[in-house]
């Protein structure tokens, strides 16, 4: 069901669902993960984790630790200095330092010659801690007479305007428009408080990092990750050290959604494998992997919407309160970002947002699959839904009527280029029948309800730098390099693909390099839904710089102008109008024998459409000047409830993302559904729960998500592509957007079924009942 | 020195550590790292080894998950792991069609499904999406929705063709029937007779018993303990037997789930969905109604339904024998009546033929989650009127318990709206629940209230659908 963009070239592998280059390996069980690398000599290293969530170090005695059998060294944190590491703050070290601020947080570690001796001498450990009273919310960080969690914040290194006072680690503030006096112009106005839940990443390969010292000083890194740069970054701003004294690379990635971007463990095991001289490996156990990483931002959100008799949106506020955990890590980013999309893709000519970034003795939260988004649509999404209901429209009539189109600006004031969200719109409305659905009579089965909702979104693809470089090698083969690790969802393939068509060569003859800060050209991250869109962007730009070079030598070679040659399939040069051509090959031993040295296309860029238009909107605290392109969606679900339990199944969904241009439908494909799954299990029973500062459940047997039982029997996926000018071949990021309208959407079904609006996340089985058991002594 | 085969290579080893993982012994030991760790809990799949012993003359296939398997386990049987399934550069069914159906994305996850598809593709000629669904629920997946990876199953599974294991399976018996079907190593014993092991507890009280160790494990991979003796029950004759005559079944203690669960579901059909959602496939492999029984968590699934049936466990100390009913059993949160020695040997379940066993659960998550509550009515009824009723229930208090008020108001009434009224009002006279991270008090008792509804519903009505259940998609999918 996808429509074509009209193209000018006669696309080969672009458009196409190739399989995914390393597909064989990873069957073969032959893929290398972090933990199935084991360096000659490695010892193993474990963690102590604090048992506090907010104490002072007075002292360590590893005494016992070090005489324990196999043991090589002890770190802690009176082993590295007072360097600290943040992507917009830099407000932590490598280890615990002073002063632990999270139950689980890493304050010592031990290097041994088995994994087994390791976490046995890490318990060995006696630390002497004088505890504090803890901050376990953001409301109680705020009070007057709050702990002070970081009490040097002023004195922090911070990228922007952060406004930090206390445990306020930043605020941000938004507006356009005048909603004050806005109010007074709306017909209807619903408000309301919505709070969402701490979400577990639960990559199936837990965090982990190798390390090695060589002789000369220098360190080798593996780890799981989502940035080589980003890893490198950190332990070299943490553990002090320049950059050219560290190399970051890449094994393959269980899957990352966030968790992997920013530093887990590497500085500690880099300070480690400094201090025994042998290489180290660290691997998390799951519980470690949920209780020292990070994870979901839990939301406060306060919102109220105002619209016309004829459904036109006219304002809109929104308040939000973030719990950022002991470290602001990506915090202030997803706070900005949850900010910019709580208009939702929709024009809304008033509106306000604010929100506040605390510091609590929890763990740090960060950057997962949506970043914020799925909160602010939660809650937006439903007041639309709410506002449709009490004007009578049918809610998806009521978003076509104010949504977005191309040329129209997003919140703040950046122009979209590509909308396709009214085909979006369409197409899930067509797919799902959504009139026949709505009209039906509700199941007469005893003790079941069915529902039907919808929810809209919006996310962007972009940020930072990226950077490409395509070789062609002496035969004629490309090499492509471009520093974007591959965390599973296939952007080598698609990278690859997009370099293949550039070049009009076969994919088989390109080769991707793997990341790594020695070779490759910088890339921020495999964030962002970014990778695809920037990174796709350099290596198509540095391709044509390779062709230009290619035609050069052809034209050179045929004695013609180079206006005379072009690229023809399979890696030849012809003479436009002639049968007469060269290969790669013959082109490249030239260039590397003979004339102007090996053929080399490079590109680098950084995104560069600003977030804010100063003439429209005025922003305070803003972490990110230049942000994205946007990227659109809708999404229907059919849900299914049980009377007796609670229990909510979804039984149906139809989600349509606008890509621009999917380069390998099936990995987009595969986004979908797995965003889908993703957002379901957030929605309906993932839950991190804490008592007191302890994690209660850091265990796949207690922390539960989505199996092949939980997953309705269709989930339909439909791409539709609306180009982005400026994308390669149009394309647009696909990663984060399926996961954020998937809360909202099924709280619309929930409430369609059991006639009661569900404002707190997850929708457990315990509080979908107690909706049905209140809206019914409501509604009888 | 306990023997088995790596595949195709014999491995005998005698000095190991008791408590030693298939998992680690694959990764540290053999260099096998294509099978991976996600959580050491047999909660992800991702370690998911396939295990083929002899039965009946033919090798059966099964998935396990190796982080909590011991590797004494392995004694006689052959172990397949995700490095043997491709011969040379040619990829083995369930292979190729996870490649074709893009069913890899991060591929952490991918050996395990690979495994457990070969499971699959090993013991089913023909599957359908159910069965497939009921092969993966334990293998967890964050990356692709699960989609491509259910077609791939369907593609792989519903192939006809032999493989190499086909071609190797006379040989293999061969080997794995030269092995003795007891063992002992320096720290691992497997006797194979039921006085072996009653011996083997008495003479040294350090052995740890255990059958498929999907608890027992968990010391050692979540809590570090170390378990220096192990004696498993898995090849005791007497404790691996499903016997039956007119009045009950007798069902050994070590008898997996699988291989008791299809004879229990046709005497009592509500126990299909019991099983299902017990586990996964790779834990009802290994896992033994006796095994979670003798745990006596308050949240085992088995406890309720057992109680209800008024089963009763022949205990066996030395060569001492008692029986002791269900009821009797649990003493306190994790403590029962058996003594230092002393196991079960077997589970003795009356067929009481002319009663309907009604089981209900509630979980976070549909497959392979720990009970919120669980209840289990084991209803008699003569016309409108209910003559007996047993019912138990888990997840309600420290230990599964009987609903006494509830059963004396049952018996002798009929199924009405005002018996309905004064049943449900018996549920916090019988429990006083608990809030956990599971759910609250008052949801435990609402829920054990709609049960008692439900079940009515489905005495009055019994032609209807009334539960939300895979088995029902499944059957209107069908239709």
């Amino acid at each position: 069901m996808s429509n074509t963009v009209s193209n000018t070239h006669g696309l080969g592998v672009v458009g196409k669902s190739v399989p995914k280059l390393e597909n064989r390996e990873k069957v073969l069980g032959k893929a290398e993960y972090i933990a199935d690398i084991y360096p000659p000599h490695m010892v193993h290293g474990a963690l102590l984790a604090s048992p506090h969530a907010h104490a002072l170090i007075l002292g360590y005695d590893v005494t016992e630790a070090l005489a324990a059998p196999g043991v090589v060294a002890v770190l802690t944190g009176d082993d590295v200095g007072e360097g600290r590491m943040g992507a917009f703050i830099k407000d932590e070290h490598a280890i615990a330092k002073h002063r632990v601020r999270y139950v689980g947080e890493p304050v010592a570690a031990v290097a041994a010659e088995t994994e087994q001796q390791a976490r046995k001498a890490a318990d060995l450990i006696r630390i002497e801690y004088q505890t504090l009273a803890p901050v376990l919310t953001p409301e109680q960080g705020l009070a007057a007479d709050a702990p002070i969690i970081h009490p040097d914040l002023e004195s922090y290194f911070k990228v922007f305007d952060a406004g930090s006072e206390a445990n306020l680690a930043s605020r941000t503030v938004f507006d356009e428009g005048d909603v004050a006096s806005a109010w007074e112009h709306c017909d209807v106005i619903v408000e309301g408080e919505f709070t969402t839940q701490a979400q577990a990443h639960v990559s199936i390969e837990p965090c982990g990092a190798v390390a090695h010292m060589d002789g000369n000083g220098r360190i080798k890194l593996w780890s799981a990750n989502q940035s080589v740069f980003r890893v490198q970054a950190n332990v070299c701003e943490s553990l002090e050290l320049p950059m050219s004294r560290l190399q970051s690379l890449t094994p393959r990635i269980g899957a990352g959604f966030g968790n992997k971007m920013e530093p887990h463990i590497q500085p500690i095991t880099v300070a480690l494998a400094m201090k025994c001289g042998r290489p180290v490996k660290l691997i998390l156990s799951r519980e470690e992997d949920f209780e020292m990483v990070r994870a979901r931002h839990p939301y406060r959100i306060r919102m109220k919407t105002g619209a016309k008799k004829d459904g036109t949106l006219v304002a809109r506020s929104c308040e939000v309160l973030l719990d950022c955990g002991a470290y602001v890590d990506d915090s202030p980013g997803v706070l900005g970002f949850s900010l910019l999309m709580a208009r939702g893709p929709y024009n809304i000519p008033n509106m306000h947002s604010e929100g506040k970034l605390v510091y609590t003795n929890k763990i740090r939260f960060g950057a997962f699959r949506g970043f914020g988004n799925p909160q602010v649509t939660f809650a937006g999404e439903q007041q639309i839904d709410e506002i449709a209901r009490q004007l009578e429209i049918d809610p998806i009539d009521l978003r076509r009527k104010n949504i977005l189109s191309e040329g129209d600006p997003w919140f703040l004031g950046q122009k979209v280029e590509s909308a396709g969200l009214a085909q979006c719109i369409d197409a899930v409305e067509k797919a799902s029948e959504w009139r026949d659905q709505i009209r039906s009579t509700k199941t007469q089965i005893p003790g079941r309800r069915t529902g039907i909702g919808m929810a809209i979104t919006a996310h962007i693809s972009g940020l930072l730098s990226s950077a490409a470089i395509v070789r062609i090698l002496e035969d004629g083969c490309v090499a492509l390099n471009t520093g974007a690790v591959d965390i599973g969802q296939g952007s080598d393939t698609v990278l690859a693909q997009i370099c293949a068509e550039t070049l009009k060569v076969d994919l088989k003859s390109v080769s991707v390099a793997s990341p790594d800060t020695d070779g490759s050209p910088y890339n921020w991250g495999t964030t962002a839904s970014r990778v695809t869109y920037m990174t796709g962007r350099a290596v198509k730009s540095a391709a044509e710089k390779a062709a230009i070079k290619i035609k050069q030598h052809a034209a050179e070679m045929f004695d013609c102008n180079i206006e005379d040659v072009e690229l023809r399939d399979g890696g030849v040069v012809g003479i436009i109008g002639t049968d007469k051509v060269l290969p790669f090959l013959a082109i490249s031993a030239r260039a590397h024998w003979a004339v102007g040295g090996p053929i080399i296309g490079e590109h680098s860029l950084a995104f560069e459409r600003d977030t804010l238009d100063p003439k429209r909107a005025v922003a305070l605290g803003l972490p990110f000047p230049r942000i994205g392109v946007l990227s659109f969606g809708a999404l229907v679900v059919e849900v299914e409830v049980d009377e007796v339990t609670g229990q909510t199944r979804i039984l149906k969904a139809w989600s349509a993302l606008d890509v621009g241009r999917a380069i390998n439908p099936q990995l987009v494909e595969v986004q979908i559904e797995g965003a889908f799954v993703q957002g379901l299990g957030y929605a309906l029973f993932e839950e991190m729960v804490w008592d007191g500062g302890r994690l209660s459940n850091p265990t796949l047997m207690d922390y539960k998500v989505p199996t092949i039982a939980d997953v309705p029997y269709d989930i339909e996926s439909i791409i539709i592509e609306s180009p982005e000018p400026d994308g390669p071949y149009g394309a647009k990021g696909a990663g984060e957007i399926g996961i954020n309208a998937v809360p909202a959407a099924i709280a619309n079904a929930v409430f369609d079924a059991t006639s009661y609006r569900h404002r707190h996340l997850p929708m457990t089985s315990e509080r979908v009942f107690n909706g049905l058991y209140n809206s019914q002594r409501k509604y009888q | 020195m306990i023997e088995f085969l790596l595949n195709n290579e014999y491995v005998a080893l005698d000095d190991f550590p008791a408590d030693q993982t298939v998992l680690d012994y694959l990764r540290i030991h053999r260099n096998r790292c294509g099978t991976k760790e996600g959580c050491a809990s047999g909660d992800c799949g991702a370690c998911t080894v396939v295990i083929a012993e002899v039965v009946d003359d033919e090798l059966r296939y099964r998935s396990l998950n190796s982080c909590i398997t011991f590797i004494g386990s392995l004694h006689g049987k052959q172990l397949i792991t995700v490095e043997d399934l491709a011969q040379g550069d040619e990829l083995h069914a369930v292979q190729q069609a996870l490649v074709k159906s893009h069913a890899s994305q991060c591929g952490f996850c991918t050996p395990g499904f690979v495994m457990s598809l070969f499971a699959l593709y090993k013991t089913q000629s023909s599957v359908d999406r159910y069965a497939v669904e009921t092969a993966l629920a334990g293998n967890l997946c964050r990356c692709t929705g699960y989609r491509p990876i259910v077609e791939a199953g369907l593609m792989a599974c519903n192939q006809i063709g032999a493989d190499q294991f086909d071609r190797c399976e006379s040989i293999i018996i061969s080997k794995l029937r030269a092995i003795p079907t007891h063992a002992r190593a320096a720290s691992f014993v497997i006797p194979d007779s039921i006085e072996q092991l009653a011996n083997t507890m008495i003479e040294d009280p350090e052995y740890r018993i255990f059958c498929g160790s999907t608890d027992l494990a968990l010391e050692v991979t979540q809590n570090l303990y170390t378990l220096p003796k192990l004696v498993s029950v898995g090849s005791v004759k007497e404790m691996n037997r499903v016997e039956q005559d007119n009045s009950e079944f007798r069902i050994g203690a070590a008898v997996r789930y699988e291989d008791c669960a299809g004879i229990l579901v046709s005497q009592w059909p509500d126990l299909a969905e019991v099983f299902l959602r017990l586990g996964s496939l790779p834990i009802r492999n290994q896992g033994s109604i006796g095994g979670n029984v003798a745990n006596a968590s308050p949240i085992g699934d088995m406890p309720p339904v057992l109680m209800a049936l008024n089963a009763a466990l022949e205990l066996r100390l030395g060569n001492e024998q008692r029986i002791v009913p269900m009821d009797e059993f649990f003493i306190g949160y994790k403590q029962t009546v058996l003594r230092p020695g002393e196991f079960i040997s077997t589970i003795n379940i009356p067929k009481s033929s002319g009663s309907r066993l009604f089981v209900y659960k509630n979980s976070k998550r549909f497959d392979d989650d720990i009970s919120t509550c669980l209840g289990a009515f084991l209803i008699d009824f003569s016309g409108e009127k209910i003559t007996r009723a047993r019912i138990a229930f888990g997840g309600m208090a420290a230990i599964t318990k009987r609903a006494l008020v509830l059963e004396n108001t049952l018996v002798n009434s009929s199924f009405n709206s005002e018996t309905l009224r004064r049943a449900r009002e018996t549920v916090p006279l019988d429990f006083q629940p608990i809030d956990d991270v599971r759910a609250s008090a008052d949801y435990r008792i609402a829920v054990a209230k709609g049960f008692i509804s439900r079940l009515f519903l489905e005495l009055v009505r019994p032609n209807d659908i009334h539960r939300i259940t895979r088995f029902e998609h499944q059957s209107m999918e069908m239709t």
